[in-house]
C-alpha cells in the first residue's frame, strides 16, 4: 500500500471521509494516509471559490508533498462557490428576453450577494 | 348557589370516547415508494455478478508491413451480493391479548395493534437503511469529553453533516460505540433515554462511555448487556442509495469489487459542493451522459435543499394576466408535489442527507433487490406466536418475531451521481412523528 505525505495547509482542523470512515487532519499537521485515502480526502477539501471555470482546476486546503502540490498555509474563504465566478465577469453571457426577463446571473454574481455584474457585455472578441 | 351542577353530579356523567385510535405516527416511506426495484430470489452462499470492466487495448493504427500491438484481452470482474437481516419480536401477555378483544374492552385489540404496527416500524427501519450506506450506523460521537449523560452526536446515518446528529436515534434504543478504523465495539453499552425533536444531543442512562471515542460510529445494540460487534446493527443494514451511488466516500469495494479502478460502478460525487446553481445541476446531467449515455430520470434531496432549488427561479418569476391579481408566491412544492428540473422531478424526502442531491438513472442504472425473505412472521416451529421461556423463567406471555433479509443492488451506478456539501439552505429539520 503506497502511502502519501498529506499537509493540512490551513490553521483548522480539517474533515474528510474515505469509506464512511471519518479522518479527522489536524492543523497545519503532516499525516500519512494511503494514496486512494489521501486523494480523497484532498478531493474533499476544496478552497471555495478557486475552481476555475474553464479549466476546471482549483486549489485545495490539503496538499500532497509527492505531488509537489502547494503545501503553503493558505485558509478556506468566504466564497459560497467552488467556481470562481468573478473569472467570468461580464464575459458572462447575459439573456435578457424581450419581456425583460432576467437571468438570475444578470443581477447577482453569486446567489444572494448583490450584483457586480454591471450592464450585460455583448463584444466577446476579446476572449 | 346551592342546586344541580356538573360538578355536583359529577358520578352520573360518563366519558364518552370516540371509537378507533387516530394515527400519530408518520408511516410514510417516500424513498422505497420512489425507488422500483427488480425484485430477484437468493439462494446459496452469495450471489456472484459479472461484470465486463475493462477492453482489449491492442487496436492500433499501423503502418504498411509494421509491428502492430500485443494482444489484450477484455477484462472481467466479480462482485459478491450478500443477504442482510432486519428482525424485530413483540412482547404479549395473555392478559392483555385477552381483554382487548372486544370493542367493549378495548379501543383496538392489543394482538392486531403491536402486530400490524410492528410490519410499519420495519418498513420505516427499511426506509432509514435506504437513506443510508448500510453500516447500521446511526450517528457519530461529537465530542471528546464524554463525561455527561448528554452526549454530543453528528453526521446522522453516519453520512457527513454537522446537524441533526440525532435524527435516527430513538428514546429506548441500546447503543454502542464501534471504532471506525478496527470495527471493534467497545465497552459501555448505554441506553437512550430522550432524544430533543433536531438537534444534536441524546441523554443516556450513565455518563460511562468506557473507551468512546470522538468520530466512534454510534450503532444499535440488541441489548444491554451485548459485549460482540455480532449483536449490533454495525454492518448489518442492506445498502442505501448512498452506498450504491458513490465514489468510494462511503464504500469504496462495491461487493467486492474496487470502486476506483473500475469506472462504471463509481458514480460521479462533487465534494464540497457549495451553493446550488443552475449550471452546476446541468453539469451533472453532462457527466453522466459522457460517461455512460445516462439520463436522469428523478432529482432526491431533502426538503431543506429543495427550497433551494426554488429560489434558483425565485427573482425570474412574474405575473401577467389574470394571475396579476392573484399572484401565487407558492410553487408545487407547497402541496409537497415534484417540481422539476429540465422536466426532471425533484423529489424531496424525508430521511435523506440533509447537504446532497442525488441524481438517478432509474431506467437504465438497474436498481435490484436480492430477496430471500421480504417480510414474515417467523412460523418454522408451526405458530407465530410463542410462549416466553421454560422452567422457572416460563411465564403465561407470548412473543413473536418478525423478518426480512434482502439486499439493495445497483447495476450501474455510474448513470447516477451525488452532489455533497451542498451550502446555504436554511435547515430546517423535523424528526418524524412517532420516531
Amino acid at each position: 500500500m503506497e502511502l502519501l505525505t498529506v499537509v493540512n495547509r490551513s490553521a483548522k482542523d480539517l474533515n474528510a471521509t474515505w469509506d464512511g470512515k471519518p479522518i479527522l487532519i489536524k492543523a497545519n499537521a503532516k499525516v500519512a494516509l494511503p494514496r486512494i485515502v489521501a486523494e480523497a480526502a484532498k478531493r474533499q477539501n476544496v478552497i471555495m471559490g478557486s475552481e476555475d471555470p474553464y479549466t476546471g482546476e482549483m486549489q485545495y486546503l490539503l496538499g500532497i508533498v509527492e505531488f509537489n502540490d502547494d503545501i503553503s498555509p493558505i485558509e478556506q474563504t468566504q466564497t459560497i462557490t467552488r467556481m470562481n465566478r468573478k473569472v467570468l465577469g461580464t464575459d458572462e453571457a447575459v439573456v435578457k428576453a424581450l419581456g425583460g426577463v432576467y437571468t438570475q446571473r444578470d443581477r447577482a454574481m453569486e446567489p444572494g450577494l448583490p450584483s457586480t455584474n454591471g450592464p450585460a457585455r455583448t463584444d466577446f472578441s476579446s476572449r | 348557589m346551592a342546586g344541580a351542577d356538573k360538578q355536583a353530579l359529577d358520578a352520573v356523567f360518563k366519558d364518552v370516547f370516540e371509537s378507533g385510535v387516530a394515527e400519530g405516527v408518520n408511516n410514510k416511506n417516500p424513498l422505497r415508494d420512489l425507488i422500483q426495484t427488480e425484485k430477484a430470489p437468493f439462494k446459496g452462499r452469495e450471489i456472484i455478478r459479472a461484470a465486463h470492466t475493462s477492453r482489449n487495448i491492442s487496436p492500433m493504427f499501423v503502418g504498411e508491413d509494421s509491428a502492430f500491438g500485443e494482444a489484450g484481452n477484455q477484462g472481467y470482474s466479480r462482485m459478491f451480493v450478500d443477504q442482510r437481516k432486519l428482525m424485530s419480536r413483540l412482547r404479549m401477555t395473555w392478559e392483555v391479548m385477552q381483554d382487548s378483544t372486544s370493542n367493549e374492552g378495548a379501543f383496538v385489540s392489543a394482538r392486531k395493534s403491536e402486530m400490524q404496527y410492528l410490519i410499519d416500524d420495519m418498513a420505516r427501519r427499511d426506509e432509514y437503511a435506504l437513506n443510508s450506506d448500510g453500516r447500521g450506523v446511526l450517528a457519530l460521537v461529537d465530542e471528546t469529553a464524554l463525561n455527561s449523560t448528554t452526549l454530543n452526536v453528528d453526521a446522522p446515518a453516519g453520512i457527513t453533516n454537522d446537524n441533526f446528529g440525532n435524527r435516527f436515534l430513538s428514546a429506548g434504543m441500546y447503543i454502542g460505540a464501534v471504532d471506525p478504523a478496527t470495527g471493534v465495539l467497545r465497552t459501555s453499552i448505554r441506553k437512550v433515554v430522550s432524544v430533543a425533536n433536531a438537534g444534536n444531543t441524546i441523554v443516556t442512562d450513565a455518563a460511562t462511555y468506557t473507551l468512546w471515542a470522538n468520530n466512534d460510529y454510534i450503532v444499535q445494540a440488541a441489548n444491554s448487556s451485548v459485549t460482540d460487534i455480532l449483536d449490533t446493527s454495525y454492518e448489518h443494514a442492506w445498502w442505501g442509495v448512498m452506498a450504491l451511488v458513490d465514489d468510494g466516500t462511503y464504500r469504496s469495494s462495491y461487493f467486492g469489487l474496487d470502486r476506483t479502478s473500475v469506472p462504471a460502478y463509481s458514480s460521479y460525487v462533487t465534494a464540497s459542493t457549495g451553493a446550488l446553481s443552475t449550471d452546476l445541476i446541468q453539469r451533472v446531467s453532462d457527466v453522466v451522459d459522457q460517461k455512460l449515455n445516462g439520463k436522469i430520470t428523478n432529482i432526491l434531496c431533502h426538503h431543506s435543499t429543495r427550497r433551494l432549488v426554488i429560489q434558483l427561479t425565485d427573482s425570474d418569476r412574474r405575473y401577467m394576466g389574470a394571475s396579476l391579481i392573484k399572484p401565487d408566491p407558492g410553487t408545487a412544492a407547497f402541496k409537497q408535489g415534484d417540481i422539476p428540473f429540465g422536466e426532471i422531478p425533484v423529489r424531496a424526502l424525508r430521511d435523506f442527507p440533509l447537504d446532497v442531491m442525488m441524481f438517478l438513472d432509474t431506467a437504465n442504472a438497474g436498481f435490484k433487490e436480492y430477496v430471500s425473505e421480504p417480510g414474515k412472521w417467523v412460523d418454522e416451529d408451526g405458530s407465530v406466536l410463542r410462549i416466553v421461556g421454560t422452567g422457572s423463567s416460563a411465564r403465561d406471555a407470548w412473543e413473536a418475531w418478525y423478518r426480512m433479509r434482502k439486499q439493495y443492488f445497483l447495476e450501474y451506478p455510474a448513470y447516477c451521481a451525488r452532489l455533497d456539501g451542498i451550502t446555504g439552505q436554511s435547515l430546517v429539520v423535523q424528526r418524524a412523528s412517532g420516531s
